[in-house]
């Protein structure tokens, strides 16, 4: 079984997001059962953050993986559930 | 990159249209508003909202055109205004999340909206503003310089303790036998090192309050001047008092050419500070400095004010203190002058076997210029003389000290009395001339049988017989003493067969301060002379009586003038005088 942790940037905005994005995206290039985001370290977290992690969590579905939000800060987790997206998301607090 | 940032009442930033760019101004917001006091969470949700919103502005705006970012906030709301240049859009009726939840994008004005208290969009022709207002979470609290407090109280507790420090020394000091000058120049002095000032001038209300009297200025008489009305407002220190108010003044303060404060040649700034005790203005304190602008510290224009309020009651009290103390200097020294005059007068009148005769003297003040004197002369004969000094008090009574004292050593001429007038006018003249003073005299001189009687006048009311039928009056011959050398006296001879009773007085015995028909004028005297002689009353009943008349008749508080007279009777000669009563003497 294939695991990747990745740990995401301090900021995962419009001006961060897109080369984090590709970064990621080499990471994976292989088929992963499993892909964890550790959000612990990520202050801030906009629309376009958010975009990225979806368009992530979709990728690895179609590979037949899954993605986790690991130890989301207060802000980002009460954005994720403004925006409904812990109905998306797989979000684990460690 | 090289953003533009001015600051307005809030914050305003313009920024290209790039995503560096405006990441950063959206930081530079946020940073602003932590610097008023938002709390973090609120920093937190206003980055995320402005970063939607400028991320949202920048991808639709030409890279050519610059965005705006306006910020402002009060202690319970915040509002930021988002300008850019772009073709705009149709801000949605209802801003909904994606339906598909796994769309990448779609959420930045559900966010938006979301998050803010009033979001709206005003599309316009080549500019769109997006309006964004939050209430805030608290009410900022109010900023306070710990530090800098301390240092004002720690400063306010040193003035105070300075300002007591003084007020000891100065007590001290005003307890020493100092005049109010030097006590008020030594402080002024003081006062200059302690305030850091230039100049300081004191002036004082006059007793009547009409005036500002100079009383020190420092250094030196730079701005002094004797006097300063109190009802010219065009001067500084004279409106200062009026209005109780201090008056500050500058290099750009018009000033009047009489106001002391004009005499500087150079720029002059300072206040004048009015001085006042128990809710009455006594004075005022000018205190400033030869610049055209002066920012006393609060300290030290406390420093001044306090001691300078104090040194004005200090001096105010000290000069009533002088005042009364003159007053009862004055009192005493009068008191004095009226125990020597009573007792220039004879005990007792001269009374004989063919004459009775009873006196009485009235003083308006402490001391009179009224004078009278009975001399029984070696042959028998009685010299009656009856004088009024011009005015009253003590320069009056010192010319009837003069006046007796010259009469009893020229008694060698009493039978002659136009002689001893002409000697007595000859000696006193000089002085009387130099005092611009004057004295009436009548001298009144009865032979040894009683039956002749020759008087001299000098200026003086009538002598009045009386013989029950009519009143006669012996009128004035000469002028006042004092008034010419050149002019000799002459007496008159009478017989006085038929005649009762004479009557020698000063004019204050017929002078009446009430009006002619309540006073004892010259109608009633006559009158009552002749119901005295026909009644055939004493002289010394006839003394009570015209003494009680006159005190009825006449207004005491208002009795301006002495009055003195000497009553003769020649009828119940025989009878045995009252003993110690034949003059009386009394003051109002």
């Amino acid at each position: 079984m294939n695991t990747t942790a990745i740990t995401a940037p301090a900021e995962l905005c419009s001006t961060t997001s897109r080369q984090w994005k590709e970064r990621v995206i080499q990471n994976i290039a292989t088929p992963q059962n499993e892909v964890s985001i550790d959000l612990s370290n990520t202050r801030f977290i906009d629309s376009s953050g958010l975009g990225v992690l979806l368009s992530l969590n979709k990728t690895l579905r179609a590979q037949g993986g899954i993605l986790k939000l690991l130890n989301p800060s207060n802000a980002v987790a009460q954005l994720i559930e403004l925006t409904r997206l812990h109905r998306v998301f797989e979000i684990v607090h460690a | 990159m090289k953003l533009t940032s001015q600051p307005i009442e809030g914050l305003r930033i313009d920024f290209p249209a790039t995503l560096d760019a405006a990441r950063e101004a959206v930081c530079e917001i946020i940073g602003w508003l932590e610097s008023h006091h938002h709390e973090r969470d609120e920093c937190m949700t206003w980055e995320l909202v402005l970063t939607e919103a400028a991320t949202n502005a920048v991808t639709h705006s030409p890279s050519e055109q610059a965005l705006r970012i306006e910020a402002n906030c009060s202690s319970r709301h915040t509002q930021i205004r988002l300008t850019d240049h772009s073709e705009g859009f149709e801000w949605p009726e209802v801003v909904c999340l994606p339906k598909d939840e796994e769309n990448e994008n779609g959420r930045g004005l559900f966010i938006i909206q979301s998050l803010t208290d009033h979001c709206s969009y005003l599309r316009g022709r080549g500019e769109n503003v997006l309006d964004l207002q939050r209430q805030r979470k608290s009410t900022p609290p109010p900023t306070e310089d710990l530090a800098a407090t301390l240092d004002l109280m720690t400063a306010e507790v040193s003035s105070c303790y300075e300002t007591l420090a003084n007020i000891f020394r100065l007590c001290a000091e005003a307890a020493r036998d100092v005049s109010s000058e030097e006590l008020a120049s030594n402080w002024l002095r003081q006062l200059l090192v302690i305030s850091g000032a230039d100049f300081l001038a004191l002036r004082m209300l006059t007793p009547d309050g009409a005036q500002l009297e100079d009383i020190a200025t420092v250094p030196g008489s730079v701005f002094s001047t004797p006097f300063m009305d109190l009802n010219r407002a065009d001067l500084i220190e004279s409106r200062a008092v009026t209005l109780r108010q201090d008056q500050w003044f500058d290099g750009s303060s018009a000033f009047h050419q009489d106001d002391p404060l004009s005499h500087r040649s150079s720029a002059i700034s300072g206040v004048a500070h009015p001085l006042e005790i128990g809710g009455e203005v006594i004075g005022v304190l000018t205190v400033g400095v030869c610049s055209a602008h002066w920012e006393p510290k609060a300290r030290d224009i406390n420093v001044v004010r306090s001691l300078g309020d104090f040194l004005g009651t200090l001096l105010h009290s000290l000069r009533r203190r002088d005042e009364a103390n003159h007053s009862r200097l004055i009192k005493r020294e009068l008191q004095i002058a009226a125990d020597i005059q009573r007792s220039l007068l004879p005990n007792e009148l001269p009374q004989s076997t063919t004459l009775q005769c009873a006196g009485h003297l009235t003083t308006a003040g402490e001391v009179g210029g009224d004078f009278m004197d009975g001399i029984a002369l070696a042959d028998g004969a009685r010299l009656f003389v009856i004088a009024d000094v011009m005015g009253k008090g003590v320069p009056a009574a010192l010319f009837a000290t003069a006046f007796r004292s010259l009469l009893h050593s020229h008694l060698d001429l009493a039978a002659q009395p136009c002689e001893l007038m002409n000697r007595l006018n000859t000696s006193l003249f000089a002085e009387l001339d130099r005092a611009e003073m004057f004295i009436t005299v009548e001298l009144a001189w009865i032979s040894a049988d009683g039956a002749t009687l020759r008087t001299c006048s000098a200026g003086h009311g009538p002598l009045l017989l009386t013989d029950g039928r009519q009143v006669t009056e012996i009128g004035a011959d000469g002028p006042p003493l004092g008034i010419t050398v050149d002019e000799p006296y002459a007496h008159q001879e009478i017989s006085l067969k038929g005649v009762t009773h004479l009557l020698l007085h000063t004019d204050g015995l017929s002078d009446s301060t009430l009006p002619e028909d309540s006073g004892l004028g010259r109608d009633r005297l006559h009158q009552w002379l002749i119901n005295t002689s026909v009644e055939g009353i004493d002289a010394w009943s006839c003394r009570d009586t015209l003494r009680q008349m006159h005190h009825d008749h006449h207004d005491n508080a208002r009795a301006q003038d002495d009055a003195t007279f000497v009553i003769l009777g020649r009828e119940n000669a025989l009878l045995p005088s009252p003993r110690n009563q034949t003059l009386t003497h009394a003051s109002r």
